[in-house]
């Protein structure tokens, strides 16, 4: 007899997803799957609107990452109106920068504190009713404290560069919309209504420093846990530095030979397709000089800091080097240290925070720049959950008539069903009952990749994790929720 | 010093009445008031308990289905839930997360408005509109004088 397990909703991520495990007669697992069961259809209702409305309204895809949709869809549109890659004014670019880096240092803690950290700190096999934020609130009170107020620091920035927190407005075309006075500067280093950036790079210090030694102390699980080689790619400067903002698209193998070199993201048609299918509405893209089988790639922290050379904020690079020290390898392909690889993210985005804040650029007045109308436009960003594409086709009556997504959260899709197989095989099979921890097993090893299922704007409502047995006549067997 | 009252409105104006709350905020705040503070969210957060904690009273306002009036008014009490996602986290959660971290429990109550539609479009319903009206006029009312001193 054949069972099939599902665990719908998946808990503690961004979106709606369920994992199906099929078993067989001696409870192995035979198939296991993440579905992606949300449709939103954004690439084809765009289609119409005029092309300046992108940045505005593609973003509402998300509301945990919009900038990263805002951004993307302005480097496109920067394109339709001729102004390319680093021809955006000084103030502009930073300001978007400035943005960007606070947007990924807000996500990061929202992953970090309140969705990762349960795991982390108290187990998969604690209580469940422990095993939340709010049992971090309870024992960890300081380390909840701080995630809080880093969280809203990263929030504050983004309504200062942006206009608001969630569904900003500020790039446009060719530019930005405001620069950002000393005024609003001394709000983020005076530490007096938020944490000041300084006292953001300490406490990430601090942070990395219970994460170093966590590691060390759960060396054993933590290595062992959903290790499996893949290709990783990202952005990078154009030393091979990492670049959040804007780059070249690398790809490396899972032992660090070079399988994509520093292409240029607008022939990214040239080198990545797309596959589907009939289970999930999520697509699986693949390197198209290596093929779907084998081409596919992990994206997000973990792979940015095994694709970069190195990162160009001094106390992050030195943690990086702590990091892959650690690792003993320059190519880390073991799925729970994407949570240590998103606090050196953040340590480096505070940094990068700090700079900028200090730069009296960000006063300039020259806000937007025009060039030679053109029809189509690519903008890349890496967003915090990785590589992020915008591509958009415009008719010339300013219509889009074309678009295509490909968001970090898609490239993952490949190495997310096989943490969940990998994870179900080791936990599940052979055992004679299904536990509440042996399911939290297998979403811990999807959170790592801290999924963007969907956005944050439909429906509010219940989310309870539901659990049916069925038989192979499709009879339901048992039902457990929680 | 706490402060006296904040305003809350929570819900998606792009939704039709699920923006009742955002709706309640824009039309109350346009009477200058200096001892009550308004704030707009598409949904709570936890950032939320370290807002609220700041105020001696919180008024939560939100859109609801199925209200036998326009408007109900009720107390929320401190009370956890082991779940949470960033889609939903419960008036009750966000007290109890000011009330553990930061040993501060403001007087919250929520002003529940009556929506009939929820569909992907900017405005209120009829129905909606007029609900609101009715809360407003409520909220504005001399009987609940003890929340607004001064205006």
């Amino acid at each position: 007899m054949t069972r099939k397990i599902v665990i719908e909703p998946v808990t503690r991520v961004e979106g709606h997803g369920k994992v199906t495990l099929h078993l067989g007669a001696t409870n192995k697992v035979e198939e296991a799957r993440l579905h992606i069961v949300e449709f939103r259809g954004f690439e084809k209702f765009i289609q119409g609107r005029p092309y300046w409305e992108a940045p505005v309204l593609v973003q509402r895809l998300c509301g945990i990452c919009p900038v990263s949709h805002h951004l993307a869809a302005a480097k496109a549109i920067d394109r339709i109106v001729g102004v390319g890659p680093g021809e955006i004014t000084a103030v502009a670019e930073k300001m978007r920068r400035l943005m960007h880096y606070g947007q990924i240092f807000q996500s990061h803690a929202l992953h970090f504190f309140y969705l990762a950290a349960p795991d982390l700190l108290f187990g998969l096999d604690a209580d469940p009713l422990k095993r939340n934020v709010l049992g971090v609130i309870r024992e960890h009170k300081e380390l909840a404290l701080k995630g809080i107020k880093l969280r809203k620091f990263g929030q504050e920035i983004i309504k200062a560069t942006a206009g608001k927190k969630i569904h900003g407005i500020s790039a446009v075309p060719g530019g930005i919309h405001k620069n950002l006075s000393k005024k609003e500067i001394r709000y983020f280093t005076n530490g007096k209504e938020v944490p000041s950036v300084s006292s953001c790079i300490e406490w990430m210090e601090e942070i990395l420093d219970f994460m170093r030694d966590y590691h060390a102390k759960n060396r054993e699980w933590v290595d062992g846990f959903c290790h499996f080689p893949s290709n990783h790619m990202s952005l990078v400067g154009a030393d091979g530095e990492m670049d959040l903002y804007h780059g070249k698209l690398r790809a490396i193998d899972s032992r660090g030979t070079t399988i994509l070199n520093d292409v240029d993201y607008e022939d990214y048609i040239d080198h990545l397709g797309e596959s589907v299918k009939e289970w999930t509405y999520l697509k699986f893209p693949y390197l198209k000089n290596i093929g779907p089988a084998e081409g596919w790639n992990r994206v997000g922290p973990l792979s940015r800091l095994n694709v970069c050379e190195g990162i160009p904020t001094p106390r992050a690079q030195k943690r990086l080097e702590e990091y892959r020290s650690f690792a003993g390898e320059r190519v880390v392909n073991r799925s729970l240290y994407y949570h240590w690889a998103r606090l050196v993210e953040m340590l480096h985005c505070a940094e990068y925070m700090h700079q900028l804040l200090n730069d009296d650029d960000l006063q300039g007045e020259t806000l937007v720049v025009k060039g030679n109308r053109r029809r189509e436009g690519i903008g890349v960003i890496e967003a915090p959950r990785g590589t992020l594409l915008h591509h958009y086709g415009v008719s010339e009556k300013d219509e889009i008539i074309r678009c295509n997504l490909i968001v970090s959260t898609t490239h993952n899709n490949e190495a997310m069903n096989r943490s969940v197989r990998i994870v179900a095989d080791k936990a599940i099979s052979g055992q004679p009952e299904i536990t509440e921890p042996m399911l939290n097993e297998i979403e811990t090893a999807i959170r790592a990749y801290d999924p963007c299922l969907s956005c944050a704007t439909h429906a509010v409502g219940e989310m309870p994790l539901k659990v049916e047995l069925f038989n192979n006549d499709g009879k339901l067997l048992q039902e457990r929720l929680r | 010093m706490k402060k006296r009252l904040l305003v809350l409105g929570i819900g998606n104006p792009g939704r039709e009445d699920d923006g009742l709350g955002y709706e309640f905020v824009l039309s109350a705040q346009r009477t200058p008031c200096e001892t009550v503070e308004f704030h707009h969210a598409y949904q709570l957060n936890i950032e939320d308990a370290e807002r609220i904690q700041a105020y001696e009273n919180v008024l939560i306002v939100d859109a609801a289905r199925g209200l036998q009036s326009p408007y109900e008014l009720s107390p929320i009490a401190p009370k956890e839930s082991g779940s949470f996602t960033t889609h939903s986290l419960s008036m009750p959660n966000v007290v109890a997360i000011a009330e553990e971290l930061y040993s501060s429990t403001p007087a919250c109550k929520l002003l529940a408005i009556r929506g009939q539609s929820f569909e992907m479009r900017n405005g209120l319903s009829a129905a909606g509109t007029e609900a609101l009206q009715a809360a407003l006029h409520f909220f504005w009312s001399p009987t609940q004088s003890n929340w607004l001193p001064g205006c």
